[in-house]
């Protein structure tokens, strides 16, 4: 009995699964458009809080002739192929490049926008054309055109090196801040923003592009008839002159075209690198290293604290209290973003102690986070051993030293070592966090690899490597543990 | 020659006097025995003559020269000096949780360097088999009976050759055939010449072996007449 209602219920369940999956957009009456809001003047969110921006006008009125409510969806651009896939949203329209990557796993109509990759640097800067980039730090948003023209152009041979960040605003500040010389851009996004922010004479754009592309719409794979009616109505948008005006709102002048006229002579053909194991690899030593530092570096270190804690002054007591509490009471991501992007902006001491290494930044947040935490732990097991061991080393002639590498030591350990473990394990996971600021680790490296090839298989991978490490950091501790026999 | 001489001892905790102008000496080869009802301060007393604790005002000298002085302390290196003549045995023994007995035994000496391996070996198996800790050697404390840790303590405590031993309740954990073990062992130290000193609470025990018995009350000791003796 109670097996068949199991049965009914997984029948229903795998209907309803099967509904949704040949239940295409356009059969709703609610389109779900995914865009980056960190991408004016396409996709924005304006100071009142409402999403702006050309794409969205362009969109709102498309949709309007479709007789369909729009809804905006913000998104994870690094995850636009799954979010369509999966159905979370319907239409992709926020100033997106046609690519031939994306024309395999999106379905985009014809172009209606031509753009440009630039290079932009600071307005003083020696740079002025692409040859000067040589020996450069240039800085990209992480899985835009941008980066893989950049990677593609023979000119990423010669540069220093590339680094990716979450959106275009992150790279326009390490350019401010001279951390990178130079960001790859989309031109008609970068001219807007630096005329919004009047930011004309901070910097400039060079005038050799890139690569050049169109922008497009995508809709889910296998979606032809929604491709085929936001086409219509974009030509129809063209043919009435709505798309001109929205054009010329926000770029004061149409540089709409109507797609049917896109006469293509075959844009850049970017492609990136199709042997992913290299990838997985680089993301993968870098994690196993940064592991293996902070580990090092903040057992020792954790341990100096709790005894500058428990033993030091006054002074040393407080500080090293406001610093345990600082570093447990705020995100570790919090405290990574702050000590590389952070620490160059604090007053006077700025320009001494910021880092312009991001894994040596993220290292030494990494290690300052978990000494915190060490520091505590090795407290809780310093506090629990019995004031008569200490008073029998007293009377019986122990120098400071002497005890405490004898005596307190082995048996703080003992006691720790379960707590120490747990902390190691999660450092483990921890390590995936210093993706924020522009350090390639495994994670990242994997999600870049699963949205460039549209297969979640090397999450699963990732997924059991970081269960094995954690398997095998529990079973050496337990090693440990058993090994102690008092 | 007195081993120990204290002179108007005042300790206090908080604002709570414990022991008040206390005067007390002792010779070597003496047994003096300390009973008094719990919470006196007898503990507090045996510690203060080991450094654990520090007294408010008054004296101890110790085989002649001052720990404290009228209040005031020795420096550092001179007090350990002194200290070194006189060994604890803690009521709950204190054995090094982390050491085996024979490591227990050794540690100390070991500390000093002042010794080589066989040496130091030698001294240890001597107290070993001398306390019957033979075949006990390996074991950590935890897995020691009661006795065997006790003896284990007195061992660790004479290592190191101090002339006076201290011992805060050497019996509470102990059945009568133990007991009168280490009433053996104490009584032979005294006749090896060690100056001891029994914190007890069981009167019996204290009348069997002691010269001297003190009874802590008011704050200061009050001698007990022997009706044993
Ligand atoms: N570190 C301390 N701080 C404050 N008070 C203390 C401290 N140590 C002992 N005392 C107090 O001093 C008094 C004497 O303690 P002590 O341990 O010397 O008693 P005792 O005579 O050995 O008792 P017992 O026979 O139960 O062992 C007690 O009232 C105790 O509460
Ligand atoms: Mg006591």
């Amino acid at each position: 009995m109670k097996c068949k209602s199991i049965k009914s219920l997984l029948l229903i369940f795998l209907m309803f699964l099967s509904f949704n999956s040949v239940c295409f957009a356009s059969d709703k009456t609610e389109i779900v458009v995914g865009l980056d809001v960190n991408l004016p003047p396409m996709g924005f969110i304006d100071p009142s809080g409402n999403v702006a921006g050309f794409d969205i006008d362009l969109a709102k009125e498309v949709f309007r002739g479709m007789n369909k409510n729009v809804k905006f969806q913000p998104i994870d651009w690094d995850s636009k192929e799954l979010e369509l896939d999966s159905g979370n949203i319907d239409v992709i329209c926020n100033g997106l490049s046609k690519t031939p990557e994306r024309e395999k796993t999106m379905l985009l109509t014809k172009p209606y926008m031509k753009n440009k990759q630039v290079v932009i640097t600071k307005k003083d800067s020696p740079i002025n054309t692409l040859s000067d980039l040589e020996n450069k730090n240039i800085c990209v948003q992480k899985g835009s055109t941008g980066s893989q023209a950049l990677r593609k152009h023979e000119i990423s041979k010669n540069l220093n090196s590339i680094v990716e960040l979450e959106n275009m605003v992150e790279c326009l500040n390490e350019v401010d801040s001279k951390i990178s010389d130079g960001a790859v851009v989309d031109e008609i996004i970068a001219r807007y923003y630096l005329k919004k922010e009047s930011l004309h004479n901070k910097f400039k754009i060079l005038n050799e592009e890139i690569s050049s592309e169109y922008y497009v719409i995508a809709v889910k794979k296998g979606n032809e008839n929604l491709k085929n009616k936001i086409e219509e109505q974009l030509n129809l948008l063209s043919d009435n002159k709505k798309a001109a005006q929205i054009s010329e709102k926000w770029f004061s002048e149409n540089i709409f075209f109507r797609p049917e006229e896109a006469n293509i002579e075959n844009a850049d053909n970017i492609s990136q690198n199709k042997n992913v194991f290299p990838l997985f690899i680089n993301g993968l030593s870098n994690t196993l290293v940064l592991f293996i530092i902070v580990i090092i570096a903040s057992l020792p270190l954790g341990f100096l604290i709790c005894l500058g804690r428990i033993y030091g002054c006054k002074f040393i007591k407080l500080s090293i209290g406001l610093y345990i509490n600082i570093m447990r009471g705020t995100p570790l991501l919090l405290q990574l973003l702050f000590i590389f992007y952070g620490l160059p902006y604090v007053p006077f001491i700025g320009n001494y102690i910021s880092f312009k290494d991001r894994f040596l930044a993220g290292t030494v947040a990494f290690i300052l986070n978990y000494a915190a935490y060490f520091a505590e732990i090795f407290r809780g097991g310093v506090l629990s051993v019995d004031k008569g061991q200490i008073e029998a080393c007293k009377v019986l002639g122990f120098s400071k030293i002497q005890a405490l590498y004898k005596i307190l030591i082995p048996q703080i350990f003992k006691v720790v070592l379960p707590s120490i473990c747990n902390e190691t394990v999660t450092l483990v996971k921890d390590t995936s966090l210093i993706y924020s600021i522009g350090v390639v680790e495994l994670l990242s490296n994997t999600k870049n690899i699963v949205n460039s090839t549209a297969n979640v298989f090397p999450y699963i991978i990732a997924g059991l490597i970081y269960f094995l490490a954690c398997y095998f950091v529990t079973w050496i501790f337990r090693k440990f543990e058993k090994s102690i026999s008092f | 020659m007195k081993s120990i001489q204290v002179t108007d001892l005042t300790k206090k905790f908080g604002g709570e006097t414990i022991l008040n102008n206390i005067n007390f000496s002792s010779r070597p080869g003496e047994i003096i025995s300390i009973i008094g009802s719990s919470g006196k301060g007898k503990s507090t007393f045996l510690r203060c003559l080991a450094g654990l604790e520090t007294i408010d005002s008054g004296s101890i000298e110790i085989r002649g020269k001052f720990l404290v002085r009228g209040g005031i302390y020795a420096p550092k290196k001179e007090q350990a000096d002194i200290l070194s003549n006189i060994g604890f045995v803690f009521q709950n023994f204190n054995l090094f949780n982390n050491l085996t007995v024979k490591e227990n035994i050794e540690v100390p000496l070991k500390n000093k360097k002042i010794c080589s391996k066989e040496e130091l070996n030698a001294k240890s198996q001597h107290l070993i088999d001398k306390f019957k800790l033979t075949g006990r050697e390996n074991f950590y404390p935890k897995n020691l009976s009661g006795g065997q840790k006790q003896r284990a303590a007195i061992a660790r405590a004479l290592i190191l050759k101090p002339k006076i031993l201290l011992f805060d309740e050497p019996t509470s954990a102990l059945d009568k055939e133990l007991t009168e073990e280490i009433s053996q062992i104490i009584k032979k130290l005294a006749e090896e010449n060690y100056t001891i000193i029994v914190v007890t609470h069981q009167m019996e025990f204290a009348a069997k072996i002691s010269d001297v018995i003190l009874r802590l009350k008011n704050k200061n000791f009050y001698e007990e007449k022997n009706s044993i003796i």
